[in-house]
């Protein structure tokens, strides 16, 4: 099924999944699939829901490859916006869902710190051999409390390694706002870790 | 100038000016304020843990099943959309045969339904996708295809 495509461009595999074919638009799924599982999980901060955003926008990009337009954006920061649109909508359902659980009874909310799925955030497989554990949770703990323009941001930039300009068309705004937004992330991790 | 001008400048420096040599002035407060030098090291230590940690692979599996997911509805597609394209399609093969005076001696039907006629079909249809904009702020209410 998939054969050689992995070496081919963006736009090659963009151009010839339109065309219709499968094994293109496959290798388009094997090359980002990462990249958009950890978008959906920074945002959202729950691997389940993580997956479900990785399936919906797969299959958004699916259907609208055709009103996709190159000279506009470039796969990459086109697909990731859609993750992260996606995302938004899971978690702004979520914190809905947790504020309705939170009225209904006051006990309920110590439970719901403890089984909280989406925050604190757990990064699953991470290699926490070079840090000790205790710090590792506490930037974890810092990066799920950021707003999360400035954790996706962050995230983008420093796991991923983006432009601040592709970041800046993935969160609609402009370069300068995406530097702010990584210092400002970067200050209240930094407070929270080391007071 | 303030501590905060210096560590938007550091926190920059970090992502992209890593090569380039830190300003004078940069230098000079650096040397000066140990609040500063510690943003440095600190925005350096996040950025390697970010590294480690952050690599976060997908769960084992989840590539097929996006992949089969979309092939469901790829197939899907084909069964449905020309149902409702067949019109203008049609219309098009007939206006293509009169102009060209090439009837005679060919049956109607096996030029209206041509055996390769869906992909022919699918093409027509997206002519209504959404633009970039559209995508970004709708709110998943389209249908799931499940
Ligand atoms: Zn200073």
């Amino acid at each position: 099924m998939m054969r050689d495509q992995g070496y081919l461009s963006d736009e090659i595999l963009v151009k010839e999944a339109r065309d219709g074919s499968e094994a293109h638009f496959n290798a388009l799924v094997d090359r980002y699939i990462g990249l958009v599982y950890r978008v959906a999980f920074s945002v959202t901060g729950s691997a389940h829901e993580a997956e479900d955003v990785v399936q919906e926008t797969f299959l958004r990009v699916f259907r609208n490859l055709d009103g996709f337009d190159p000279s506009k954006a470039a796969f990459k920061t086109w697909l990731l916006a859609i993750a992260r649109n996606q995302s938004i909508n899971v978690l702004a359902h979520l914190k809905r869902k947790a504020a309705r659980f939170l009225t209904r009874t006051q006990a309920a909310e110590d439970r719901d710190n403890a089984e909280e799925e989406n925050f604190p955030h757990e990064m699953p497989d991470a290699e926490t051999t070079l840090l000790s554990k205790e710090r590792t949770q506490l930037v974890q703990q810092a990066l799920a409390k950021l707003p999360e323009k400035q954790r996706t941001a962050l995230m983008l930039k420093a796991v991923e390694g983006l432009s601040y300009a592709e970041i800046a068309e993935i969160l609609h705004t402009s370069a300068s706002a995406v530097e702010s937004l990584i210092y400002r992330a970067r200050s209240k991790i930094l407070e929270e870790v080391e007071q | 100038m303030n501590c905060e001008h210096y560590r938007k400048q550091l926190s920059r420096q970090v992502d992209i000016d890593l090569d380039r040599a830190l300003t004078e002035e940069l230098e000079k407060h650096l040397a000066a304020c140990p609040e500063c030098r510690s943003f440095r090291d600190g925005v350096k230590a996040l950025n390697r843990e970010f590294h480690t940690v952050g690599r976060t692979q997908p769960p084992v599996g989840l590539a097929e099943r996006v992949k089969e997911r979309v092939d469901r509805q790829r197939r899907r597609d084909r069964v449905l959309l020309p149902a409702w394209t067949r019109v203008p399609l049609v219309a098009m093969i007939t206006l293509a045969a009169v102009g060209l005076g090439n009837l005679a001696g060919r049956s109607i039907s096996s030029m209206l339904i041509p055996d390769r006629s869906e992909d022919a079909v699918e093409y027509t249809l997206v002519t209504q996708a959404p633009s970039f904009a559209d995508l970004l702020t709708d709110n998943g209410s389209e249908e799931n295809g499940q």
